[in-house]
């Protein structure tokens, strides 16, 4: 007699699991119900129809809330945008506010000093104007730059949602070499999509904005620079900014536009405050 | 049959009666929704087989959800939800499959 033969293991045995799912996807509990049919009773019923009601009413609900939170994002966001966009109102109420009272303080500066201050009002005037405090006209050059026409086109969304350096991208540094360029050539006064640049602006970035005086730029870039248009063109076009801006145009298909104006139209940056800095009293004012 | 009923009068009052969900049960709701599909069909298969159990409809259909519901709660817990609902996504989605074309083969007899 031999010894009976050990059960034939499948070659798949630890596979249960998966052979569970590929293999018996329904519930062994119908036909084990099918096998023995039990008895329905009233109360039976009546339960099963409340808990069929109920749970086709949760699965309904959590179909219909699944899909909310999207709804709800997107009014997150409307609500933000709406802020954003109110707060920009008043900032730029605050400024009209502000340029209105400039211009209220220089009449006033002006009758204080009377007539015999005329020549003194003249000084204040041009030095206003010098340090960017207040709007100057004249002609000009007007630069217009903007990102590499594929980037966004590539990425087929916001340019600036992405967080990787960009060869077609302008930064910060690029507004910088460029306007540092155009003092270099003779600018007088400079303007960044109408942002004057006074001697304390900055030209910074913050994430991939750029921002000058910390308010956020928007593409396209326009600097405008009040100056000698020939002369101030030639120059720029000889010097360093002029290369790099070359270069940006055939290496990384930035675009870059320079025209000549013949009235440039630059808004004042309002009244300058130095905190710190207090004049020399051996020199006087001057 | 009565389960059946039931449930598309559920569906349609839910439907109808739109009411939230409080927000610390909405992580469990997307499982909850793939296991009660994986009931549904299911059903359906057992019912096309002839063996279709009121009974047994509705208390798969509540354990599934429960069950899957769980499971994602113990996950999130463990730091493994991720992972957990994605496991829990595939086995259902290969039961509702392999279900689907259990009734294709009933229906169209292909």
């Amino acid at each position: 007699m031999s010894a009976p033969a050990p059960p034939v293991r499948p070659v798949d045995a630890s596979m249960t699991l998966l052979r569970e799912v590929m293999e018996r996807p329904l519930d062994p509990s119908y036909a084990a119900a099918a096998a023995h049919p039990q008895p329905r009773t009233r109360r039976g019923t009546a339960l099963t129809l409340a808990l069929a009601v109920a749970a086709g009413a949760a699965f309904s609900v959590s179909v219909i809330s699944i899909r909310q939170p999207q709804r709800e994002s997107s009014q997150t966001n409307k609500h933000l945008r709406d802020e954003i966009g109110k707060r920009t109102d008043k900032v730029e109420k605050q400024e009209r506010a502000n340029a209105a009272l400039s211009a209220a303080i220089a009449k006033t500066q002006e009758q204080a000093l009377g007539a015999g201050g005329a020549e003194l009002a003249e000084q204040t005037r041009i030095l206003s104007l010098a340090a960017g405090e207040i709007a100057a006209s004249g002609p000009g050059l007007r630069i217009t730059l903007d990102d590499a026409p594929t980037t966004e086109e590539a990425v087929g969304g916001d340019p600036r949602a992405d967080a990787d350096f960009d060869i077609g991208v302008l930064f910060d540094a690029d507004l910088q070499a460029v306007v540092n360029g155009l003092w270099a050539a003779g600018a007088e006064s400079i303007a960044i999509n109408g942002q004057r640049l006074t001697e304390l602006s900055a030209i910074r970035s913050a994430g991939r904005a750029i921002l000058v005086d910390f308010r956020a730029l928007r593409r396209p870039y326009v600097i405008s620079a009040i100056g000698d248009p020939a002369g101030m063109q030639a120059r720029f076009a000889a010097g360093a900014a002029g290369a790099y801006v070359q270069s940006m145009r055939d290496n990384a298909h930035i675009r870059a536009d320079i025209a000549t104006s013949d009235k440039l139209v630059l808004p004042g940056a309002g009244q300058l405050v130095l905190r710190k800095a207090k004049p020399l009293k051996a020199t006087g004012t001057r | 049959m009565i389960a059946a009923i039931g449930l598309l009068v559920g569906v349609v009052a839910g439907l109808l009666l739109q009411p939230t969900v409080p927000i610390w049960l909405q992580p469990y709701l997307p499982i909850a929704v793939v296991a009660a599909l994986d009931a549904v069909f299911g059903g359906l298969r057992a019912l096309l087989d002839g063996i279709f159990d009121d009974r047994v409809f509705i208390v798969s259909f509540l354990s599934n959800v429960v069950v899957a519901a769980l499971i994602v709660f113990l996950g999130d817990h463990l730091g493994v939800g991720a992972q957990l609902s994605t496991g829990v996504v595939v086995v259902l989605g290969i039961r509702i499959f392999s279900n689907a074309a259990a009734i294709r083969r009933h229906i169209f007899k292909a």
